[in-house]
């Protein structure tokens, strides 16, 4: 094992074995949770129960604050200090709110848990493994000492003209060399910044970007993204559910937790 | 805008890896941390090559794109890639990277690095630190041992391109508008490079994974705590280039090895292997205490004790060898890594003190055939050129034949290689591999092993034959050279003679020597593939014989040139304090000691003082181990554990290069590099010559071998420089330099160097007026009666009678000894005068050992010899990223032979002789011949990173040069299976 020691970085990174010490004890936590919640009396072992729904609703808070942490290095916040609150609330919520399902795999919120699992399972990937993987990938790219093929290098030549006349609606001043689509783009031009990113996705099918590399270190990335909006998603659905339309969760059974309504009974 | 880049010149770079150590010193980059790397590019022969295939080495690191790709990448904002829009460098800001691995992804060159412990990418930033701390160039240029890097204002480099009408590389081929420029190979028939089509051997850089606390310094460690506040110059002790260096300290400590800039003939070149000794300096692995057995042999058991129990222990022990068997039952071994000081001067002084004979060094696994045949020669051992531009530089044809020097003394091949393309001289290489340095030839010849004889007999042949040689040389300088003439044609030593044997063509033998006679100016270089031969000493005089006929010697660019120049150290010992010594020595080659060791015969050898790492270097390793378990007493003294340690009853810490003072390793042109003592050994590690010193005290030998001479400087002035050759070669004249090099002879402190010796109008140094060469005539001798008494003992002629190699594939002829090593043979009058067994040359016939072999499935060459650049004997395999870079020991092995095994590159194979085997890991490579099979030296089992068998398991202890004890390492039959 590597130890993590970069000469020129002033910030303090996550080191792996801190990283897996963390997981092993969130793993523990939620184990020792799931154990010993069937142990309590029956209003608090329930996940709806003003224990467990507690901890689901700091849970998810401090999900939500994870999600957010890391979408923090898009505006401006450092990267290395969002990461490690990013590992930190997202280890303490998982654990609170896998102690709140009670291990209760059979219903439709266990989608959550299982992509919890999956962003788990890829986020401690690509830090232990998928980090290797990177450093191994120096020097195995030889697409850009080949032979050039004209049809691609024209259809490139094209795009690039073709991005830098989007600019002039996007930003201005931004000079396509360097330019990539920020969250204010999608917001004030979200018409041509779709159009933009169709380019830039064009280019990258062009150039073999994702091709160049294993489909674990091309796509582990995408993914764990994709699971992320769609937990965030899921739990805003599930949040709502409970509360608002919690006679339809009930599904003719006692409404026992805390709700707002409880539409659809 | 002033955009920076790099150029990469394909035709000069060697794939050496320099600029890698470069980089990771510079950056303090550690394991699997990248910020460029050098990619072998290997393919497949085809037309367009004409026959060949390619072997390129593509040094990459970041491109500094126009438009880069990682930087519109990364996710981050403000974003962690950067690029200056006056200088065009892309930087990585590794506090804000947060390490999700999309640039690398995106950058479609591979050059942007990862650091896997500390989660961020790291990238070459064309050394924007070390500019500003006011360095002229990057870390890679600086170190470029072939100046294949050069790093500038991109269109200055633009315009030098230009200029030098130099084709391209089209690196663009996705418009993102890379700075770096590429220089293609200057052939203009070989198609233009392309990448695609090109394979990488398994076997270079894999990315296995690499303990963190084996990492030494300086990975880690911040740039401020390692800013030198105190440079050294010095040089480096581990191979024949003896590179110049510095040695830059923080605070007292050693943070980097850089070449020195100062020197005006390496001017700052410096190959990996002397950067590397930072990390050998550093090493966890290091020994630091003596060490005493209590396990069984071999079980690497030890207990820690003092110095003083460690050197009165074996003195007591030493002292009951010598009551009870004689002085010279005490073997003393020595080699590399022991150091010139220590093999030239305290050992030799204490094995006269104590009066053994028995005391050898690694020549006669190495060079001693070519030793001897300089010396009956020339009078003295070594070839009088040097490497500048006046005289090697000159050169119209540089003939490698069995030297890959590209690989074995990448700075000389640098230069060379150089000034070759600056005059436009043309390059031949013979080897039975594409080695780098075949592979920077004009024409490869890929002649099989063991036919170098042969070939040179048929090259000379040709030569006389047709009249193409210096006649007016001949006549005046040449002693014997008609009657070598009439031999050879007498012989029948044809082109057509040599064809089937060496499996060149005829008329391609012919073309060579054609060649060799017409050039105005060639170097013939010969190395290994020449010494490592039981013909060592012939094939070395008949390459000799050719460059002589053809007027190359004695003059600038014309040279028999086979390294290394011997230091002509004359002991400062009084005569009545040598010990009388009343049996002869052993066998030269001390693998001939075995029987000694074993059976007590001729005379018992029971106690080694090993200085170095018999159990992977001695040939015959199943015999040798045999011997060594059967000694009284095995004392190691080394800088790592290794087998022999394992074995040994006492292991002593030793010290190395500026932790004792020394001088490089024998310098292939006659410059003696000083190093001074600048840091505190390891631990309670000692230099050798303290130890010496110190175990002499036991026997009352402090008389001659003074407590002064501890401090090795005075040692030199004192002791070892009395030689008319090297009497200005004093501590004073030495450090007048910024560069810390006299090349000798020079008789006193003022007087001049000599760029080329030998040259005609002169007299050789210390030899009456008149007499161009060393020798007793003044001339070159080939034949006079002297010699061929002196060939007599041997059963053989001072006349080059061809005799080839045992194993083969096919029926050579071959010289039988007739006396094994348990009996006495004769007193050769050659090599130190010890005993030495007779020979028989045996013509090929229906019984030949080799069709016998080829009949149990032996039907491979094997070959053996030095890995890749960054590898020296066993040395580096301590150094973390020499075994980053080639950690395995390999085969390299034809495609069609893999093809007809099932072996994929990088399988994991058994390479077998009637000796013994090896494993190793499989490097399909389609630059060997299509029947052989090369396996480095070096590895060894208790080797810290990637343990292996060493290669010496295959070789085999009876194959030797009859005059020169030479072992053959070049030609044996074996086969190959995967595992």
């Amino acid at each position: 094992m590597l130890t993590g020691r970069p000469a020129s970085s002033n910030d303090t990174d996550l080191a792996d074995s801190r990283l897996t010490a963390i997981v092993i004890a969130a793993v523990a936590a939620a184990s020792a949770g799931l154990v010993l919640s069937p142990g309590l009396p029956e209003d608090l072992g329930r996940p709806g129960g003003p224990l467990l729904q507690s901890a689901a609703i700091i849970g998810s808070m401090l999900l939500v604050a994870s999600f957010v942490a890391v979408l923090l290095k898009k505006i401006g916040h450092p990267g290395k200090a969002g990461f490690r609150a990013h590992v930190w609330l997202a280890s303490v919520g998982a654990v609170l709110v896998i102690v709140h399902s009670t291990g209760s795999v059979a219903k439709i919120p266990s989608l959550l848990l299982l992509s919890l699992a999956g962003l788990v399972a890829l986020g401690v990937w690509s830090r232990l493994a998928g980090s290797k993987r990177m450093a191994r990938t120096f020097g195995s790219k030889l697409a850009g000492f080949s032979k050039p093929d004209e049809a691609t290098r024209a259809r490139l030549a094209e795009l690039i003209t073709h991005k830098k006349s989007l600019l002039s609606t996007i930003d201005s001043n931004a000079l396509e060399a360097v330019f990539s689509l920020k969250p204010r783009h999608w917001i004030t031009a979200p018409g041509t910044a779709l159009t933009y990113h169709r380019a830039v996705m064009e280019e990258h099918r062009l150039i073999g970007t994702r091709a160049s590399v294993s489909l674990a270190q091309a796509y582990w990335r995408p993914l764990h993204r994709l699971l992320a909006w769609g937990f965030v998603a899921g739990l805003l659905i599930h949040v709502i559910t409970v509360t608002v339309f919690a006679g339809y969760v009930a599904d003719g059974r006692a409404v026992y937790w805390w709700r707002i309504a409880e539409w659809g009974s | 805008m002033t955009r920076l880049a790099l150029m990469i010149d394909l035709e000069r770079c060697t794939g050496c890896k320099s600029c890698e150590v470069a980089c990771k010193a510079e950056h303090a980059l550690g394991p699997g941390e990248r910020r460029n790397r050098v990619v072998w590019l290997g393919g497949t022969a085809s037309e367009e090559n004409q026959g060949r295939p390619p072997l390129d080495f593509l040094a990459l690191a970041c491109q500094h794109c126009e438009r880069p790709a990682c930087l519109r990448a990364c996710p981050v904002e403000p974003k962690a890639i950067t690029k200056d829009p006056q200088t065009g460098i892309v930087q990585v800001n590794e506090d804000l990277c947060v390490g999700c691995g999309e640039c690398v992804t995106a950058c479609p060159y591979g050059a942007m690095g990862y650091d896997a412990g500390g989660h961020h990418a790291v990238k070459c930033d064309l050394c924007v630190e070390r500019r500003a701390d006011g360095e002229p160039t990057t870390a890679c240029a600086s170190v470029c041992p072939t100046n294949a890097i050069s790093f500038g204002e991109r269109d200055a480099l633009d315009r030098q391109a230009m200029a030098q009408d130099r084709r391209r590389i089209d690196n663009d081929p996705f418009l993102l508008g890379p700075a770096t420029i590429y220089l293609d190979r200057t052939d203009p028939l070989r198609p233009a490079l392309d990448a695609r089509e090109r394979t990488v051997p398994a076997v270079i850089d894999p990315g296995h994974a690499m303990a963190g606390d084996t990492t030494a310094y300086p990975y880690g460690v911040k740039r401020a705590d390692r800013l030198a506040d105190r440079i050294e110059p010095g040089g480096c002790n581990i191979c024949f280039n003896s590179c110049t260096t510095k040695f830059h300290f923080h605070k007292g400590r050693l943070v980097k090895v850089t070449g020195n800039e100062e020197d005006p003939v390496l001017q700052g070149r410096v190959c990996p292997k002397s950067q590397l000794s930072l990390q050998l300096y550093s090493s966890t692995e290091r020994l630091t205490q003596p060490l005493k057995r209590v396990g069984a042999r071999g079980e690497n058991a030890f207990e820690p004790i003092s110095w003083d129990q460690a050197l009165d222990e074996i003195g007591a022990k030493m002292a009951a060898i010598r009551a009870e068997h004689g002085p010279e039952a005490l073997g003393l071994f020595s080699g590399t890594r022991t150091g010139t000081l220590t093999n030239r001067g305290y050992i030799r002084m204490f094995a006269k003190l104590w009066g053994t004979p028995n005391f050898v060094t690694t020549e006669p696994f190495c060079s001693s055939g070519k030793n001897l045949a300089y010396s009956m020669i020339q009078g003295y051992s070594g070839p009088g050129n040097t490497y500048t531009e006046g005289d090697m530089g000159s050169a119209a044809l540089h003939v490698y034949w069995g030297d890959n020097q590209a690989e074995t003394r990448p700075v000389h091949f640098g230069m060379i290689n150089d000034w070759r393309l600056e005059r436009g001289a043309r390059m031949i290489a013979i080897d039975p591999r594409q080695t780098v340095t075949a592979s920077k030839a004009d024409w490869h010849l890929a002649i099989r092993p063991g036919g170098d004889m042969a070939l040179g007999l048929a090259v000379a042949h040709h030569i006389l034959s047709q009249d193409l040689h210096d006649q007016e040389f001949c006549d005046t300088w040449v002693l014997g050279w008609e009657r070598w003439r009439d031999f050879i044609v007498e012989k029948g030593y044809t082109p057509d003679w040599a064809a089937p044997i060496a499996d060149i063509a005829a008329d391609d033998i012919r073309r060579l020597a054609e060649e060799i006679a017409a050039a105005d100016g060639c170097i013939l270089y010969g190395s290994r593939g020449i010494n490592q031969h039981m013909n060592s000493t012939q094939s070395n005089r008949v390459l000799m014989f050719i460059a002589a006929v053809t007027g190359n010697w004695g003059r600038a660019g014309g040279a028999y040139f086979n390294m290394s120049a011997s230091l002509p150290i004359d002991l400062n010992i009084p005569e009545e304090r040598c010990a009388k010594i009343s049996r002869p020595k052993l066998r030269t080659s001390p693998v001939g000691w075995t029987e000694a060791m074993l059976q007590d015969r001729p005379y018992p050898l029971r106690a080694v003082i090993a200085n170095n790492n018999p159990m992977a270097l001695w040939p015959d390793q199943t015999e040798t181990r045999k011997a060594f378990a059967a000694l009284d007493l095995l004392v190691h003294v080394d800088i790592f554990p290794n087998e022999t340690s394992a074995w040994a009853d006492y292991v002593l810490p030793a010290a190395t290069g500026i932790e004792k003072g020394e001088v490089g390793r024998a310098c292939e042109d006659r410059r003696i590099v000083w190093i001074d003592r600048m840091i505190d050994p390891p631990g309670q590690a000692k230099p050798d010559g303290w130890i010496w010193i110190e175990l002499g005290k036991r026997f009352g030998f402090e008389d001659v071998l003074r407590e002064e001479w501890k401090d090795s400087a005075r040692f030199w002035d004192e002791a070892l420089i009395s030689n008319i050759q090297l009497r200005g070669v004093t501590q004073k004249r030495l450090h007048s330099t910024p560069y810390r090099w006299v090349r000798f002879p020079v008789e006193t402190e003022q007087a001049p160097e000599i760029q080329t010796l030998y040259l005609e109008g002169t007299s050789a140094h210390g030899a009456p007026a008149g007499h161009r060469f060393p020798t007793t005539s003044g001339k070159l001798e080939f034949w006079t009666e002297a010699l061929e008494a002196k060939f007599e003992p041997y059963g053989l002629s001072a006349l080059p009678e061809f005799y080839g190699e045992r194993e083969s594939l096919v029926d050579m002829a071959y010289v039988e000894l007739l006396d094994d090593d348990a009996v006495e043979g004769v007193i050769g009058p050659f090599a130190s005068g010890g005993l030495a067994p007779r020979g028989r040359i045996v013509q090929p016939d229906e019984t030949h050992p080799a069709a016998n072999l080829r009949a149990q499935g032996y039907t491979l060459e094997l070959l053996t010899g030095r890995p890749a650049a960054p590898h020296f004997h066993s040395w580096t395999h301590y150094a973390w990223q020499a075994q980053e870079m080639w950690p395995d020991l390999y085969a390299q092995i034809h495609p069609d032979t893999a093809a007809e095994l099932g072996l994929a590159d990088g399988a994991r194979v058994t390479v077998e002789t009637s000796h013994g085997s090896v494993e190793a890991l499989a490097w399909i490579y389609p630059g060997i011949r299509r029947h052989a099979v090369f396996v480095p030296i070096g590895w060894g089992e208790r080797q810290p990173f990637n343990p292996w068998r060493p290669v010496n398991f295959l070789t085999d202890k009876s194959q030797r040069d009859p005059i020169s004890e030479q072992t053959n390492l070049k030609s044996l039959l074996c086969r190959v299976t995967p595992v």
